[in-house]
């Protein structure tokens, strides 16, 4: 009598959704956004001389590097003051052309610097890098990695020879270089 | 004269209580029949017998009466069962605990701590599968409280269970929804980061050789170092660039502990590959960053 009805003992049971496993940022996204806003302060604490300050501001971007689409994703609706941005692609050192307010030499292009140097020559191009030791040898600006973290060298002495100004904002932050 | 009387008196308290002790018993046991008659159909015989359990615990014996709160804790449990096995919030189920807890405590012989512990584990583990189909965005509150008197009915039962494994099952589920909340708005839902991190600590400490809970925090210091960036807005001044940066460095360095523990846990997991590949992508290591890709690429090429 007392001891009544068998108990069905419930097993106990997860739901298969209980742990999902989270999806994965792309890390390319967030390098990427990092240069290009590098690349768009340089723009605030670099002057330029009086006649690069009409139509676009031109960026242009060595080889076919995947920052090209990113640069424009992340610019093209940006401006310097009332000059919109334009991102060129130049696909060989050769076809580099017209006035361009930067121009960025990725590393896998780096070995293209001197010929860079050499079609740049007299004109106020802030030429970028990302390969140690390029800044001593010719960029005004060349992306490094420290403490896992982006910087950047200045040569201001770079920077000076294709007659642009730089601020003294800019110089505290970056690594210079002579 | 007056002696006589007072053992007249006596008598008539002794029937008195006596017929009420048997009303009370026989009410118990009126109970267990109704609940035993094939006659009746279920729904009727538990109706039934809840009512007639519900008047005989108010009996003053039945007060301190460990078989007759373990009968009302039992036909509670078998109202649960039949009429709220779906109301997640049944108070009938809540009560059925009281009962079935307060049988334990009363019953000195352990004569029914069997079956009363039976009961108790039943009943707990219907908080747990509940408790797992609340987790969700909107009913993890529901599912915490559920959890919680899972592990008061499992440990009522058995002082000794062993909950650490429901213990990390559970908070590793809890901190996944918690993710989802923070992930689908982490501006607005700041504070849920703090309390996934929280959560997966937790599991930590219980298992340091957890898996999913070290990967799972890898994957939160990961995702939200590269949020922070992708948060920004390009045209952010360079000193706040560089202290987002640092922010951001700051989440992948904390995050790859965990992954190399994961990794070391096993190393034939894909996600984990491709966790390390990103957090050495993320921190400018592209050598060790190249190293996960090529071991990924040689998995899916032995598969």
């Amino acid at each position: 009598m007392k001891r009544i009805v068998t108990i069905l003992i419930a097993v106990l049971c997860l739901s298969a959704d209980w742990v999902r496993m989270p999806i994965l940022q792309d890390p390319n996204s967030g390098n990427s956004k990092l240069k290009a806003s590098f690349i768009y302060n340089f723009t605030k604490y670099i002057d330029w001389p009086e006649k690069y300050k009409e139509g676009n501001f031109v960026i242009g971007v060595v080889g076919t590097s995947s920052f090209y689409n990113e640069l424009t994703a992340l610019l093209s609706t940006k401006t310097v003051g009332s000059q919109k941005f334009e991102i060129k692609s130049f696909t060989t050192v050769e076809s580099v052309s017209g006035m361009c307010h930067i121009l960025f030499l990725p590393a896998e292009n780096s070995a293209a610097l001197p010929d860079i140097l050499k079609k740049m020559k007299g004109k106020s191009t802030l030429i970028v890098t990302e390969k140690s030791g390029l800044a001593k040898q010719g960029s005004a600006i060349n992306f490094i990695v420290e403490n896992n973290k982006q910087r950047f060298e200045l040569n201001k002495t770079n920077i000076e020879k294709y007659n642009l100004k730089v601020s003294s904002t800019l110089m505290a932050l970056a690594i210079q270089v002579e | 004269m007056k002696n006589r009387f007072y053992i007249l008196a006596l008598f008539v308290l002794l029937v008195i209580t006596a017929g009420k002790t048997f009303a009370q018993n026989d009410s118990v046991a009126k109970a267990v029949l109704i609940l035993q008659d094939q006659n009746l159909p279920q729904d009727k015989r538990v109706k039934q017998a809840l009512e007639i359990i519900d008047r005989a615990i108010l009996h003053s014996q039945s007060a301190n009466n460990a078989y007759a709160w373990y009968i009302r804790g039992y036909v509670y449990k078998e109202y649960y069962k039949l009429f709220e096995a779906q109301n997640k919030k049944s108070k009938t189920r809540d009560d059925a605990v009281v009962y079935l807890k307060k049988a334990l405590k009363l019953d000195s012989t352990k004569e029914y701590e069997p079956t009363i512990k039976q009961n108790l584990k039943y009943i707990g583990s219907t908080y747990y599968n509940d408790a797992g189909s609340s987790l969700d965005a909107t009913n993890y509150k529901i599912a915490l409280e559920d959890y919680n008197k899972f592990k008061d009915c499992m440990l009522a039962a058995e002082p000794n269970y062993n909950i650490k494994a429901r213990e990390i099952e559970f908070k590793n589920a809890l901190a996944t929804v918690y993710t989802n909340i923070f992930r689908s708005n982490i501006k607005t839902n700041s504070e849920y980061f703090g309390k996934t991190e929280e959560v997966y600590k937790q599991v930590l400490a219980l298992d340091t050789n957890n898996w999913g809970g070290n990967y799972n925090l890898a994957m939160l210091y990961y995702n939200y170092g590269v949020d922070v960036i992708n948060q920004m807005e390009v045209t952010e001044d360079i000193l706040q660039v560089d202290n987002i940066q640092e922010e951001a460095r700051s989440l992948f360095k904390k995050s790859l502990p965990y992954a190399l523990k994961a990794y070391s846990l096993n190393k034939q997991k894909k996600e984990i590959l491709i966790c390390l590949q990103g957090i050495y992508f993320s921190l400018y290591e592209f050598e060790k960053s190249d190293e996960f890709k090529a071991k990924l690429e040689r998995m899916e090429k032995e598969k």
